[in-house]
């Protein structure tokens, strides 16, 4: 086995359960810290195309590095007419797009990793000059898909993540109380508004069995109980049906109930006040 | 694409086959016309060259990419590409505020254009940093409550900030300068850039500059307190401290002559 065999064979099982057992985010300065040591590097980078003005330096060691600012147009301009394939430098060109960081360097590598909300790139480089042959190259590139495979989980996870805290802040901002109960059975959902007419500790994820009996409370506490009954039983005929601005008479309080189906995976309660 | 030279609004007066050639840099809110009084009294001898940050000044801005400016770093690379895009060298540089640390990093990374380095009412870290005892001037409240009137009224603001960091009240022109200059800046530009000056802390790189530096600082400074001079003095290598006898963060506006003659006897 040569080295760069031994070498892609340590990465791949040193990082092969990362994306199961920790935060994604903390896998590049994992492993590109991971890497410089297998391959004893200078220096090791991941290069972030943050936009048309700004490639930024991550995971950097040395560490001082990083958070540089780089113009992204000729390092996009040089992967371009590498098709953005793995640039491998044997010798660093005299002129380079990387001036600012390979200085007093002999050899690099430069590996593009670019996919659905990823455009990057990992760059090594040696002290000392280096041969890449088929077996390092074989190796690089196996670096780079997994790289390339992290790289986009990690993006779609923050993706997730904006996205809920996003949709989460909104409903629990609107006035009105929404309850959620999905038609798996497994799943219910509570706004703070709702919590707190339901009284329940928390909002946010909810059992589909707590609410409907913390719902049958209010319900039984209705003055117009038998007429809510009868109406619920009509909206529970098909799943299809809706219910609107229907009045419950709670102590101290008229609500004004509707119901809806949402795309087939539950039903949407709304609650609002009325006086 | 368009070049540096008008991405930054570089203008280069002087004399054009000078040995030396100085650089202003002006910082937060201001531009390179703040530097008139000093481009007069060197423009004879050495080659001059301004440029105004971008998101100020007659700075491209369309070119403002809040990520690239998300930190100083973005416009260390902009002076980079100056001098590139110049060919300069024997750079005598002369930044206010936080443009004197931007000139301290681009020392750092390319030492060899520079030759000697004029800090005005500069600071490493703004922020105080109760954990070291390091005093920058500001609490986190402090700047939440500054980020917070710069998003509510933005030209209310500019105009109190101006006559906070400017001083001189027997010279309201130079505050009313001032709060003209911050004020024509876009009100989400501003509030980027300022959190990018006010959340930085440079304090580690300090000590990795070989450039000779002189550090000019005004007796009362609301931006940057004295002891921030004194630090900067104690950090960064070969440097030497000057005092101003004036209010106010802008030595080069509201003391000129003081400055020049500071300048004149360090390079």
């Amino acid at each position: 086995m040569t080295r760069w065999e031994r070498t892609a064979l340590t990465f791949i099982s040193q990082t092969s359960d990362w994306d199961r057992n920790h935060d994604t985010s903390s896998f590049i300065p994992f492993s590109i810290s991971l890497l410089q040591e297998l391959f004893g590097t200078y220096i090791s980078l991941q290069l972030d195309f943050e936009d048309a003005y700004t490639a930024r330096v991550k995971a950097a060691s040395p560490s001082y590095l990083n958070e540089l600012i780089l113009n992204p147009g000729p390092i996009t301009t040089l992967l371009e007419q590498n098709h953005f394939k793995a640039i491998y430098w044997s010798h660093i060109p005299e002129k380079n797009v990387f001036d600012d960081l390979l200085q007093a360097l002999s050899s690099a590598v430069i590996l593009p990793v670019k996919g659905p909300g990823v455009n990057a790139l990992l760059l090594f480089g040696w002290s000392e000059p280096n041969t890449f042959d088929n077996s390092a190259k074989e190796c690089l590139e196996i670096i780079r898909g997994r790289f390339k495979e992290i790289l986009q989980q990690s993006h779609t996870q923050r993706l997730v993540n904006t996205t809920m805290s996003r949709f989460t802040a909104i409903m629990h901002t609107i006035p009105q109380a929404l309850v959620f109960i999905g038609n798996d059975g497994h799943s219910g959902w509570v706004n703070a508004a709702a919590a707190n007419l339901l009284q329940l500790n928390e909002s946010g994820e909810q059992p589909p069995h707590v609410l409907s009996a913390v719902m049958g409370q209010l319900i039984n506490s209705a003055e117009n109980k038998e007429i809510i009954h009868k109406e619920a039983l009509q909206l529970f005929i098909s799943p299809d049906n809706k219910m609107k601005d229907m009045k419950w008479e709670i102590p101290g309080n008229t609500l004004s109930v509707s119901c809806m189906p949402v795309e087939s995976i539950g039903r949407l309660w709304e609650f609002k006040k009325i006086n | 694409m368009h070049t540096v030279k008008e991405k930054n609004n570089v203008s280069v007066c002087g004399k054009a086959n000078a040995a030396q050639t100085i650089i202003f840099g002006h910082g937060f809110g201001s531009d390179q016309t703040a530097f008139a009084p000093l481009v007069k009294a060197f423009e004879a001898d050495y080659k001059i060259v301004l440029f105004d940050n971008v998101g100020g000044g007659k700075a491209d801005i369309n070119a403002f990419s809040p990520s690239r400016y998300s930190t100083i770093q973005g416009y260390v690379t902009d002076l980079g590409d100056i001098l590139r895009e110049l060919y300069l060298d024997n750079v005598i540089y002369v930044g206010h505020s936080v443009n004197g640390i931007i000139g301290l990093l681009c020392a750092i990374k390319y030492p060899s254009y520079f030759t000697k380095l004029v800090l005005l009412g500069s600071s490493p870290r703004y922020l105080n940093d109760p954990e070291t005892g390091y005093v920058g001037g500001f609490n986190q409240d402090d700047l939440e409550q500054l980020y917070n009137a710069m998003s509510t009224n933005y030209y209310a603001w500019a105009s109190g900030f101006a006559q906070l960091v400017v001083q001189n009240h027997d010279r309201p022109e130079l505050a009313a300068n001032f709060a003209k200059s911050l004020s024509s800046i876009r009100a989400d530009i501003a509030l980027s850039v300022a959190k990018a000056i006010f959340e930085m802390d440079h304090r580690n790189d300090l000590g990795k500059s070989a450039i000779p530096a002189m550090i000019v600082q005004t007796a009362n400074d609301p931006a940057v307190p004295t002891v921030v001079g004194d630090y900067l003095l104690k950090h960064i290598p070969n440097s030497q401290l000057a005092r101003v006898d004036t209010k106010g963060h802008f030595p080069h506006v509201s003391a000129p002559d003081e400055v020049i003659s500071i300048i004149k006897s360090f390079i």
